[in-house]
């Protein structure tokens, strides 16, 4: 025992500093797609549609205009998009910090035929984020200097899992931020979610968000938490958590890296700021 | 091979008497028997006994309203496969239960009656073990005829009681959603306090029809499925599933591709296993070698991220090779980082092995004996702790492994110590593995291009996995895309029979007992 306690000291400080200081995932990473709207050869191509497996970029085509629609909270950074491009119109970037209180945040387009720019609901996003506001440093006051996590696995892979376990390893330490988890949902605040909700899951986790005490916040994390990401609505699975209990905050990512997930939970409790608006990133 | 597979079917000629058998090469280079229903115990207590063969996975497949059911047996000795097949009667969809006669076909079999409705005659237990009880009776999901994509409505019902009690005994219940970050299932201990006289388990609350989301995809896209059957064992799923397409197609991986496909294998057992030398000691409460345990997982998948841009090895595979090549400055980043957690390695696990409260909970723990491991047939560290020389980079090798040097690990006390060693000798194999595949390592093409793939073929691909052997069948479909594909997972192998070291032992055993075993439910559930 002495030799470990010896070794312990020995190892040092290991952890990170995020988010006091930004923690960027190395070149290459697998993070949020980019549309560029001057490369796109238009709806002749359809290249990356046809490679999308969980439907996160759509053509739609409607009476005025023609639109590449990209939903960050299905995707699965894959990249196969970005490879089948003949035009390097989507690339990935290493950004992974893709938060949001909404589902609309999560979405962006390209409008390939007809007049305008990149669609998103502007107006009624600008009276949500009013009201938000004022919440939001309620959620701040309550829920900012200590949180307890219950988490609930509906049916993930256990990628996601294995990222939140690592939370508790000493390199993210999730200690250090007042954050833990605990067995049970009658001490927690926030329900956590992983997986798109399989049919034999669907009562147990109604049950688990119903035994908390207000006020409580769920998160969905994950693709399949946020979308069902690759499985649609079936006999076996439900499609998203969001279609059974309400979500307060997605973290889109398949997995999830444990960055990412520090940033959401830290957005959950008005600590962070989502860095994604109308599928924009304020870098 | 070609010589191998004709000395198995000249020994089937010969020494099997009992009745008609039609050999062919179905699924080269193994052999494959088509039999009646009605000699199908027989047949496959042959493959079993005379020719020392290890049941691999059970595949159920439907054309048209005929169902067909494929044992695959594993034959060690001739570094071979055998496919055993016979097709049902369309009207009452029955054929013999093997598992009279070969207990690890127990499982499979319920799952094919879940999941098919074909009727194994005379099997001892054909309960429900895929479909919950609210699951209405008599509706199939893998039947073609079944719409996927209508929810299904819920029966009133609930799991039946455990029966019977002695004086003092109750039940306590654990799960689906249990403590900690763990995934779900639902244990019933019947108990006198300390002492676990029985489990019951009710596992598949993850049952994601996963099998069912291949089909009619096209081939390019089932690699990102195949990844997402086990979060951790990504690369394993999918090598084992684009090895067995590119066995359909017939089509050779470079070399290159297949040296780099080796080390990320072994990547992802490194990180596995030491994830679970972690677990273990939380399990101990050796809080110290749980953080330093888990830190070495925290830099492997650091690695990963760097060399392949995901933390899971996600996205590199692809059929006829690998998606993006390894730059120098990354295998010179590989080597260092192998030497440097190589050496933390070493300590933490020369530490373990001399902390004796560690060791002593996990003497006699959990014990599997060498013969239930073969009868139930255990796969991985679980079957190489009880005495069992099983692995399939060595049995039937694939990727580059035929051409690097290796040993399987095998020890007898079928305890938790015992997987623990198993484990932690492959820890030092895998590093070892890692710095000859790369010393091998010669510039070249990493990928070869899928020619057209015509209708009805179909192949077996597989991949010894953290936790033991991964088979997945394939069947192509019109127009490149899938048919159908089988993924036979080794946590679904070791779950049957986990719960045969578990009643009589203690309480206190069973966290140290379950990470030991380190199943996953993903990979079970599928």
């Amino acid at each position: 025992m002495a030799l470990w306690t010896l070794k312990g000291i020995m190892t040092g400080i290991v952890s990170g500093r995020y988010p006091d200081e930004p923690e960027a995932m190395p070149d290459g990473y697998r993070g949020r797609p980019t549309l560029h709207q001057e490369r796109c050869a238009g709806d002749t191509c359809r290249r990356c549609v046809e490679v999308c497996l969980p439907k996160a970029l759509t053509w739609t085509t409607g009476s005025e205009a023609t639109e590449l629609r990209l939903d960050y909270s299905r995707c699965v950074f894959c990249g196969l998009c970005e490879e089948a491009c003949p035009e390097q119109a989507v690339t990935l970037t290493r950004n992974v910090e893709l938060a949001a209180r909404r589902k609309a945040d999560l979405t962006v387009g390209l409008r390939i035929l007809g007049n305008g720019h990149a669609s998103s609901d502007a107006s009624a996003a600008d009276l949500e984020a009013e009201i938000e506001s004022t919440l939001r440093d309620e959620i701040t006051r309550v829920f900012g200097r200590s949180l307890h996590i219950r988490h609930v696995d509906a049916g993930s892979c256990n990628g996601c899992e294995s990222e939140l376990q690592a939370l508790n390893n000493p390199y993210y330490n999730l200690h250090r931020l007042g954050i833990f988890f605990t067995p049970s949902p009658r001490f927690a605040d926030l329900l956590l979610v992983t997986g798109p909700v399989t049919r034999p899951m669907e009562e147990p986790l109604r049950n688990a968000y119903e035994a908390m005490a207000e006020p409580k916040l769920v998160v969905a994390v994950g693709a399949c938490a946020c979308s069902g990401g690759i499985f649609p609505p079936t006999a076996f699975t439900l499609g998203g958590v969001d279609r059974i209990v309400p979500v307060d905050v997605y973290i889109p990512g398949c997995p999830p890296p444990p960055v990412a997930l520090m940033h959401g939970l830290l957005v959950a409790v008005g600590r962070l700021e989502p860095k994604i608006r109308a599928g924009a990133v304020n870098t | 091979m070609i010589g191998l597979t004709e000395r198995l079917q000249a020994r089937i000629a010969v020494e099997w008497k009992n009745g008609p058998v039609e050999i062919a090469a179905g699924m080269e280079p193994e052999v494959s028997c088509r039999v009646f229903p009605d000699q199908l115990p027989e047949f496959c207590a042959f493959v079993s006994r005379t020719l020392k063969g290890s049941l691999a996975t059970v595949v159920g497949t439907q054309e048209g309203d005929r169902f067909t059911v494929l044992y695959v047996f594993s034959i060690p000795d001739e570094h071979a496969f055998i496919g055993v097949r016979t097709s049902l009667d369309s009207a009452d969809r029955s054929f013999r239960s093997v598992t009279p006669v070969l207990h690890a076909a127990h499982w499979a079999e319920r799952e094919l009656h879940d999941l098919f409705g074909v009727v194994p005659l005379g099997h001892p237990g054909l309960a429900r073990l895929v479909l919950h009880p609210d699951w209405p009776v008599g509706v199939h999901p893998f039947r073609r005829e079944f719409d996927r994509f209508t929810p299904v409505p819920r029966l009133d019902a609930r799991q039946p009681d455990l029966g019977p009690r002695r004086d003092g005994e109750f039940e306590l219940p654990f799960g689906p959603i249990r403590a900690g970050v763990v995934e779900s299932a639902h244990f019933r201990f019947l108990t006198v306090g300390e002492e676990i006289r029985r489990l019951e388990m009710q596992l598949f609350y993850k049952h994601r029809g996963i099998e069912r989301l291949f089909e009619g995809q096209p081939i390019v896209l089932c690699p990102v499925i195949a990844e997402r059957i086990s979060g951790i064992s990504s690369f394993a799923h999918s090598l084992a599933f684009c090895q067995a397409v590119e066995r359909a197609a017939s089509i050779e991986v470079p070399v290159r591709a297949r040296l780099l496909r080796t080390i990320y294998a072994e990547l992802e057992r490194l990180y596995n296993h030491m994830g679970n030398l972690a677990n273990l000691s939380e399990a101990t409460s050796l809080r110290v070698a749980q953080a330093q345990c888990s830190l070495v997982q925290e830099r492997i998948k650091q690695l990963n991220a760097r060399l392949v841009g995901h933390r899971f090895l996600r996205g590199i595979n692809t059929v006829g090779g690998l998606r993006r090549d390894l730059s120098a400055d990354a295998l010179e980043d590989l080597l260092q980082s192998i030497d440097h957690l190589g050496r933390e390695c070493v300590v933490l696990i020369d530490l373990l092995l001399s902390t004796k409260s560690h060791l002593d909970r996990l003497v006699g723990t959990g014990v599997l004996p060498e013969k239930a491991a073969r009868d139930y047939g255990a796969v991985g560290p679980v079957a190489r702790g009880s005495g069992l020389k099983r692995d399939l980079r060595y049995d039937h090798p694939y990727a580059a492994y035929a051409g690097l040097t290796f040993t399987v690990p095998v020890y007898h006390y079928g305890d938790a110590l015992a997987r623990m060693r198993v484990r932690m000798d492959e820890i030092s194999e895998s590093l070892q593995l890692i710095r000859e595949a790369a010393a091998c390592l010669e510039p070249g093409p990493i990928r070869t291009e899928l020619p057209t793939l015509s209708a009805g073929q179909e192949a077996i691909g597989y991949a010894e996995s953290p936790r033991g052997a991964i088979v997945t069948y394939v069947t192509i479909g019109e127009d490149g895309t899938l048919r159908r594909c089988k993924i036979r997972s080794p946590s679904f192998s070791n779950w049957y029979l986990f719960q045969t070291t578990v009643e009589n032992t203690m309480m206190m055993d069973w966290p140290i007992n379950e990470r030991s075993f380190e199943l996953t439910h993903a990979g079970c559930d599928l």
